[in-house]
């Protein structure tokens, strides 16, 4: 329980000082756009890292939060943060849908679903020209995406999925990874929790597209393609799948070093490349593995059930 | 949830169960009763439906024809609500969860119940899991993948146990362990029968199972070949010669 709210404190506090320090311009959209990929991968780390469902089609759920946003907002009027809300909640609509048929499938069988149905739905963005312009892309999105909005919504967000991880619902999702008859043999509604973390990782990638839209002012279909979607995956890969804080550390890291290579332009894919490699080679359970952050500090070693026993 | 009541003296009761895979009819018509604290088992050779028999049961897979019930009362179709009705099962190959600790499997194993018991049985039965296999006590910290195949099973038993099942339902568990290793584990089973649960068994290691059980089912290519009290059936020439290896006499 105390742990708990140490660590819900420890969060708001990191969300609380991105929004103060005082940063420049330049600085202030790195933190947007690092809060932006961290709301999204924290999704894709819930179903890939903590349920083990590997998706290669997260982006189209973005491309949909930021299309609802844009459409609302711009041709609508509608107030920016309900319209954010909104992209959120039509990605985990369209995710429902799309998990009703294809969550009975499992490992790579999945993801090559979900290569196929991301694809599509961002070529249905794109060729429906009246309702999206199409491939010209959507402009004048509105620069609602602030640093204070993003943050806000990180942190909200964030601290969600740190509780959630902990949640009953969390811990069905790790035994239904580490063995998927199993928990349905221990009374876990398996084919109900995965659909779950679905949703709820739709949700986060929707809002995160909405945000990137009001960050842009300019969103078009092929922004959220295959690239978009296996970079979240790296991400999660990379900082550790079935760990949260992991994802947020790899994707601070890949972030930001792709921003501090900007002048190399497109040869930052080389670094981005070798970097993945890197991991792989060096540390193939990703930077921090399964476990969270604070394990890694001395005298918080990991309360395992079961050590305090005789 | 509409429950269907059928007046039987038996605890678990499948009737004409149909279970098929694509064209291929793993079971075709198989029926099967198990009295209070009975030990039944169903052994066959690879293939006869003696896994898919008990998934069938269980909600695994999905029954083309067929009812199960459980004292009478249908049984679910999906399997979290059978656990909660009272089966319990060992799956084949353990399926222990590996990163977590023996404790933390018998806590989890405990999960289908403590919303109908309370938590505060936990306890006492994992004290009743520890007295039937001592070892699991001594390696409570531990994590269950780095347990031997037979601790492993051990554990999966006992895990199934926490459930507090009326049947317990075990799917191969000679599977890959030595002889010495089968014979302590058969021997808790009879323990484990002698408290109140009820076991019904899938073997292909007939021999064993015939002697544990009081009666049992041979199934052949999904259907029911021969049933009988266990000892009629080790004595049985066709039997003896087809499942036990031994010919002549």
């Amino acid at each position: 329980m105390k742990k708990s709210l140490a660590g819900n404190a420890a969060f708001i506090a990191i969300g609380v000082s991105l929004g103060l320090i005082p940063l420049s311009g330049y600085e202030e959209g790195i933190i947007v756009l690092l809060c932006i990929n961290c709301i999204a991968a924290m999704g894709v780390s819930l179903l890939t890292g903590f349920t083990g469902i590997f998706t290669l089609g997260h982006a189209a759920y973005m491309a949909l939060g930021a299309y609802t946003a844009a459409i609302m907002t711009v041709r609508y009027g509608i107030h920016w943060f309900p319209a954010i809300v909104a992209g959120g909640f039509v990605a985990a609509a369209i995710a429902w849908l799309i998990g009703m048929p294809t969550l009975r499938l499992t490992g790579d069988y999945y993801a090559i679903a979900s290569i196929g149905l991301g694809e599509a739905i961002r070529l249905i963005l794109e060729n429906w020209q009246s309702f999206t312009r199409g491939a010209r892309g959507f402009p004048g999105i509105d620069s609602y995406t602030t640093r204070w909005v993003a943050v806000l919504f990180f942190t909200a967000l964030g601290t969600g999925m740190f509780n959630l991880i902990n949640s009953r619902l969390g811990r069905e999702l790790k035994a239904s990874r580490d063995d998927r008859i199993a928990a349905s043999l221990m009374g876990f509604n398996t084919p109900s929790s995965r659909m779950k973390a679905l949703l709820i990782s739709a949700f986060y990638c929707g809002i995160s597209g909405a945000l990137l839209g009001g960050y842009m002012n300019f969103i078009q279909p092929s922004m959220f393609d295959m690239m978009k979607s296996t970079e979240l995956t790296a991400v999660v890969v990379f900082g550790g799948l079935g760990s949260m804080s992991g994802t947020l550390l790899g994707s601070a890291i890949i972030t930001s070093a792709m921003e501090y290579f900007r002048d190399i332009s497109q040869y930052r894919m080389l670094i981005y490349g070798l970097m993945l490699v890197t991991i792989m080679v060096v540390r193939p359970e990703g930077v921090l593995g399964n476990r969270e952050i604070w394990s890694f500090l001395p005298g918080l070693t990991p309360d395992r059930k079961g050590r305090d026993q005789e | 949830m509409k429950l269907e009541k059928r007046t039987t003296d038996a605890l678990l009761m499948a009737e004409d169960l149909h279970v098929s895979y694509g064209a291929i009819r793993a079971l075709q018509g198989f029926s099967f009763r198990l009295q209070d604290r009975e030990i039944v088992s169903v052994i066959g050779a690879n293939g006869a439906g003696k896994s898919t028999f008990m998934n069938a049961v269980m909600g695994m897979v999905k029954r083309d024809r067929g009812e199960v019930y459980l004292d009478g009362v249908k049984l679910p179709g999906k399997s979290f609500q059978v656990v909660q009705s009272g089966l319990s099962m060992v799956p084949e190959g353990r399926r222990v969860f590996a990163p977590l600790t023996v404790l933390e499997n018998l806590e989890i194993g405990a999960f289908s119940r403590v919303a109908r018991t309370g938590r505060g049985s936990v306890r006492r039965d994992m004290e009743w899991v520890f007295s039937l296999f001592p070892r699991l006590k001594e390696r409570i910290a531990q994590p269950a993948g780095t347990l031997s195949g037979g601790e492993q099973q051990m554990l999966a038993i006992g895990r199934a146990l926490m459930a507090r099942p009326r049947v317990l339902l075990l799917d191969e568990p000679s599977l890959g362990l030595a002889p010495i290793v089968i014979q302590d584990i058969f021997k808790e089973l009879r323990r484990i029968n002698e408290e109140g649960v009820s076991i019904l068994l899938v073997e292909q290691n007939a021999r064993q199972a015939l002697l544990l059980s009081q009666r049992a089912y041979v199934l052949q290519t999904g259907r029911l070949l021969k049933e009988g009290p266990s000892k009629e059936l080790l004595a049985d020439p066709e039997i003896r010669a087809a499942y036990l290896g031994i010919k002549g006499k």
